[in-house]
């Protein structure tokens, strides 16, 4: 299956680029995401135990099993306002 | 309640104008109307602050936004409530959110904007990077941490 990635402010700069594509096997996790990410950019692996998981735009968690589709998003701690 | 209330959210790249999103919230039925609009600070933690730029996960920041005015509505009883929240290039001065909120009474006027503005703080997808004399610095919460190069663009 195949889902999107998007990562903001300091994951995004961390990664060089704000989205991906991934093929993932049937029942892959956000956290199979944040592997393939990690492949690719090592700089990201500091930043995993201050990420946030959304998915399809709500809070989610890291080991739920994604579906065809879905946009997973790495979220930093958020600072608005 | 008699009836939901009116809820507007946006995330914008536009200045912020109070009396426009005031006037959103407008209602024959409030006795108040209250504001809170937070501006871009010269100082932070210590260090001078010359510029921010924020970011925001657009489709998201709206989603939770348009969640947490639901969440306070019902529980104030509000007649509108109006969050638009600024993305890009802020000057010293200038507003980076907005919130209106129109009620029957002020009492839940002044809880519902402390409310959401304190929500919007630890729950909507926004971001803010700060530039000084000292360089650029991604804010998470309490921390300051050093944006790479190539960000401060």
């Amino acid at each position: 299956m195949r889902v999107k990635v998007v990562l903001f402010a300091r994951a995004r700069e961390a990664y060089g680029e704000g989205r991906a594509i991934l093929d993932l096997p049937p029942s892959g996790t956000a956290r199979d995401c944040f592997e393939a990410l990690t492949q690719k950019a090592p700089a990201l692996e500091k930043l995993r135990s201050s990420l946030l998981i959304a998915i399809n735009e709500r809070y989610g968690d890291w080991d739920g099993p994604l579906t065809d589709g879905d946009e997973v998003a790495f979220i930093p701690p958020v600072s608005g306002g | 309640m008699a009836r939901p209330a009116l809820v507007h959210v946006a995330v914008v790249k536009e200045a912020l104008d109070v009396a426009t999103i005031s006037s959103r919230v407008a209602d024959p039925g409030a006795g108040a109307i209250a504001t809170f609009a937070g501006a871009v600070r010269d100082h932070h933690a210590g260090k001078a602050v010359s510029h921010l730029e924020y970011e925001a996960y657009d489709s998201m920041a709206k989603a939770t936004l348009a969640e947490v005015a639901g969440e306070a509505s019902e529980r104030w009883d509000l007649l509108g409530v109006a969050i638009e929240h600024r993305v890009g290039r802020l000057e010293i001065g200038e507003a980076s959110v907005v919130i209106a909120v129109a009620t029957a009474h002020r009492g839940e006027a002044f809880a519902a904007l402390r409310f959401l503005i304190d929500e919007l703080k630890v729950r909507v997808p926004i971001w803010k990077r700060e530039t000084g004399p000292d360089g650029t610095h991604w804010i998470e919460g309490p921390d300051l941490i050093a944006a790479a190069p190539e960000a401060a663009d």
